[in-house]
């Protein structure tokens, strides 16, 4: 058993853990949830070696512990999977199951049949099957989220936290994940779920721990005894908060020229596609990883040749073939890997802020004004209720669902035509969730051609017109607004039919 | 402007008390606090430490001639802190400097061309070269240090057979610009004033302008950039395009100081004068950030080194050396307390 006493964490003037009491259980999944800056981070890093406590002890197996850094964490049985995937793309499967610990032939020549023995139980129980020589770089994300989890199985962890392990997934593999968890849990190993996704939290955790400013405000409560609404209130603070629903939104898209695509093609990827999004609507492309819609958009976005057919702006103009052209021409595009392609980390707010509008969109001229550009920054942080200490800090100094709304900002102060959303929640918690949700609304509502997909088909489902359903390259079909659900479009995307 | 109002309704989302602190002082912190002052006092100690062994050093013409060193050095690392902050490195500079320079003087031997005339064509020829590295690197799909480890002995090498190998012969040396470039001018070297006022432009240019913003931002997240639309293989032409012209601009100015021009000049000891300079000067080679003024400030340590080393009588085998290590104690004395300095930011924050 894994105790934390009164644990309480002060960066600088701000303090993030306010006495915390947490109790980890053998053969326990414990869901760990919390809004943005609640202090859930900082907890998990305490717990895994990460960061020292300001105050407050931790004692494992009734012994007290006190971590220098991971490694040590990790040499007591104490192990995280973390949301970033820290692997080599370079480096092959097993190279990168041993980083460090490699057994070796004398102590120079790797030995590879000794990793593989010890590799091939570990994978088989996380069910990766792919080649054992197999570059990492080439896995799909999901594969690759095995691959870290089976890096940390392979030290045989009595504790093992997963941070977000299953926002990057498809539903089928979300599923497989989960079934790992439960086997975890079988062999007696205590489990932390940290996830903002509530349904997978619910179908997998046995107790729930829910942090609010600091202080838990639910303790390892059994999951039969809250419901998600309940869980929900507690992390905003707010119980009515969880009842609040989308925006109206007034009348769908009707009026206005919208984005015409005629038979769009590219090679395999891309059966020829027809679409016609009008002004105001929002539509969302449902499909399995690599079934199309990331394939349209980046055709869209001018990151991928088209073989075939034409695209028709809004204004009529037609679509352009690199990025810059199509930025110009009124496209957006947030991306589902926000910190390799949505922000730069290291660059103050008010720089991303107006990349878009400055750089590629020439609008505030040939010499770029500081003040002009952290009053933009400022006013979005406002209308978008960004958390940040001021527009000039860096952007990596932000938790994820404001990262994320500065991505969303950037692109706003770009006045687009034509949105293009991948995946616009992942690893943002609930609250920030609806935010973007509304956002996403009222793009629609100032006649923008918003195209979504989503690993999320909840989010799809709540937030589309309607759904078109792609199959192996090829769109199958429409899933019209008043028949959208989750479980529709699970089995849309998942067999390529869509029932009628 | 669009204003996504409906936002107005409340989201309960805990928002910590921001921390703004007034400080008083801060206008004068400020002025302390800028980047370059540890390279700055690291220049002032140097001459100091050396005029204290040998006051000969200190000497106005000694300095003067220190500082015209620098210059040439200096306007062509500006250009390098721009490619430094793509992430990009030009290694052809020296190549570049000496073609135009070589083309310059040519055209102009003998009664040829009007000597000006001469000396804004060889610059449009710099920049032509550096124009043609951008275009290589974004035709090839090629880093520029890549490209450039071509162009640098190709530029040299056409320098040589422009020139038959030997000095250009018959430059018209009574002409105006020979001797408007071969005395001080108010006081300091012509080249000392071209490196002062391009200082000035130029890091405008860096730091408040659409292109100095794009050029940052590539290096910092060159895909991320290039997701917004950042059309980042132009921007390394542009960028590619003033390394050369500024290189052109330094041949030029040592033309008409010097007088003569061979195919020897430029070459790799120029490059690794221009590199060092903005390495020292604090442009991170890994891109993302850069200082122009810290290249001039750069440029001089350089050269205050080895004109030192002459003062110091260092035996002339030894010189490279001494270089070599003086250049690496600036740069790793500088990076040590950037990283010392970094670290307790963090520790504040």
């Amino acid at each position: 058993m894994y105790v934390a006493t009164d644990v309480s964490k002060q960066y600088g003037g701000v303090r993030a853990l306010a006495g915390v009491d947490v109790e980890i259980r053998p053969g326990e999944v414990q869901g760990l949830l919390g809004a943005n800056g609640a202090g859930k981070s900082t907890l998990v890093k305490i717990l895994v070696g990460a960061e020292a406590p300001t105050s407050g002890t931790l004692t494992l197996g009734g012994e007290p512990v006190r971590f220098a850094n991971v490694g040590q964490a990790v040499a007591n049985g104490v192990s995280i999977v973390s949301q970033e995937l820290n692997l080599f793309p370079d480096l092959d499967l097993l190279e990168n199951l041993f980083v460090l610990r490699e057994p070796r032939h004398g102590g120079v020549l790797l030995n590879r049949r000794e990793m593989a023995r010890r590799a091939k139980p570990v994978l088989r129980s996380v069910g990766l099957g792919v080649r054992l020589g197999r570059r990492v770089g080439t896995l799909r994300l999901a594969e690759q989220q095995l691959v870290e989890i089976a890096r940390a199985l392979l030290d045989r962890p009595r504790i093992l936290f997963l941070d977000e392990p299953t926002s990057a997934l498809q539903a089928s593999e979300r599923e497989r994940l989960l079934e790992v968890v439960r086997g975890l849990r079988e062999s007696g190993v205590a489990v932390v779920f940290v996830s903002h996704l509530l349904g997978d939290v619910f179908s997998i955790c046995d107790t729930i721990t829910v942090l609010r400013n600091g202080r838990v405000v639910v303790s390892r409560r059994p999951r039969g005894e809250i419901s998600i609404q309940e869980v929900v209130g507690h992390m905003l603070g707010d119980v009515e908060g969880a009842r609040r629903r989308l925006p109206e939104r007034g009348g769908n898209g009707t009026d206005g020229p919208g984005l015409r695509l005629s038979s769009l093609t590219v090679g395999s990827a891309l059966e020829p596609f027809d679409l016609e999004a009008k002004a105001g609507e929002v539509v969302g492309l449902a499909g399995l990883d690599g079934s199309g819609p990331h394939v349209v958009f980046d055709v869209l976005f001018g990151r991928r040749r088209r073989d075939g057919g034409t695209v028709v702006m809004p204004d009529g103009s037609r679509g352009r073939r690199t990025t810059w052209g199509a930025v110009r021409s009124g496209i957006a595009f947030v991306p589902a890997d926000r910190k390799r392609l949505g922000v730069m980390l290291e660059k103050p707010i008010y720089e991303n802020v107006s990349l878009v509008s400055a750089g590629p969109l020439r609008r505030m001229g040939l010499v770029l004004r500081r003040p002009a550009m952290t009053a933009r920054a400022r006013r979005w942080g406002e209308q978008l209720r960004i958390v940040m200490p001021s527009p000039r800090a860096h952007v990596g100094e932000l938790s994820g669902g404001n990262q994320q709304k500065v991505v969303f900002a950037k692109w706003l102060d770009a006045e687009p035509k034509v949105v293009l959303l991948d995946d616009p929640t992942r690893g943002v918690d609930v609250g920030a969730r609806v935010e973007m949700h509304a956002l996403i609304a009222d793009m629609a509502a100032r006649r923008r051609v918003v195209l979504m997909t989503s690993s999320d088909l909840e989010e799809l489902a709540d937030v589309c017109d309607r759904v078109i359903v792609f199959f192996q390259g090829r769109a199958v079909g429409e899933i019209p607004r008043e028949r959208l659900s989750e479980h529709r479009l699970l089995e849309a995307i998942g067999t390529g039919a869509v029932a009628s | 402007m669009a204003d996504p109002d409906i936002l107005t309704s409340p989201l309960a989302v805990p928002r910590p008390a921001a921390h703004h602190r007034r400080d008083t002082l801060r206008p004068v912190k400020r002025l302390f606090a800028f980047e370059e002052l540890g390279i700055t006092l690291a220049l002032v100690a140097l001459v100091l430490l050396i005029g204290a062994f040998h006051g000969g050093f200190l000497r106005q013409n000694n300095l003067l001639n220190v500082l015209q060193t620098a210059s040439f050095v200096a306007i062509i690392a500006y250009g390098m802190v721009f490619l430094l902050a793509m992430g990009e490195l030009d290694l052809s500079a020296g190549g570049t400097y000496a073609l135009s320079t070589i083309l310059s003087a040519k055209w102009m031997a003998g009664g040829g061309m009007n000597p000006w005339l001469a000396v804004v064509l060889g610059i449009g020829v710099g920049a032509g070269l550096g124009a043609v590295n951008g275009i290589l690197s974004a035709l090839l799909r090629l880093p520029l240090i890549i490209v450039t480890l071509g162009t640098l002995s190709a530029y040299q090498g056409l320098a040589t057979v422009a020139s038959n190998a030997g000095p250009i012969q018959n430059l018209p040396t009574g002409s105006s610009f020979y001797t408007g470039l071969g005395q001080n001018q108010l006081g300091l070297p012509v080249a000392a004033w071209a490196a002062l006022v391009l200082v000035v432009v130029l890091s405008f240019a860096f730091t408040k302008t659409r292109f100095g913003t794009m050029v940052r931002a590539v290096g910092s997240n060159r895909q991320a950039a290039a997701f917004s639309g950042i059309p980042a293989g132009r921007i390394r032409i542009y960028a590619a395009t003033l390394t050369g012209a500024l290189a052109a601009v330094s041949g030029m100015l040592a033309l008409g100081y010097f007088q003569g021009a061979d195919p020897t000049i430029g070459g790799t000891v120029l490059e690794l004068q221009v590199i060092a300079a903005a390495v020292i000067g604090g442009t991170a080679i890994s891109g993302g950030t850069g200082t122009v003024p810290g290249a001039l400030i750069g440029a001089l340590i350089v050269a205050v080194i080895n004109s030192g080393l002459l003062f110091f009588a260092i035996p002339s085998n030894w010189s490279d050396f001494v270089t070599g290590a003086v250049i690496l104690v600036a740069v790793g004395t500088d990076s040590l307390l950037r990283h010392r300095r970094r670290a307790r930011a963090l520790q504040e924050a």
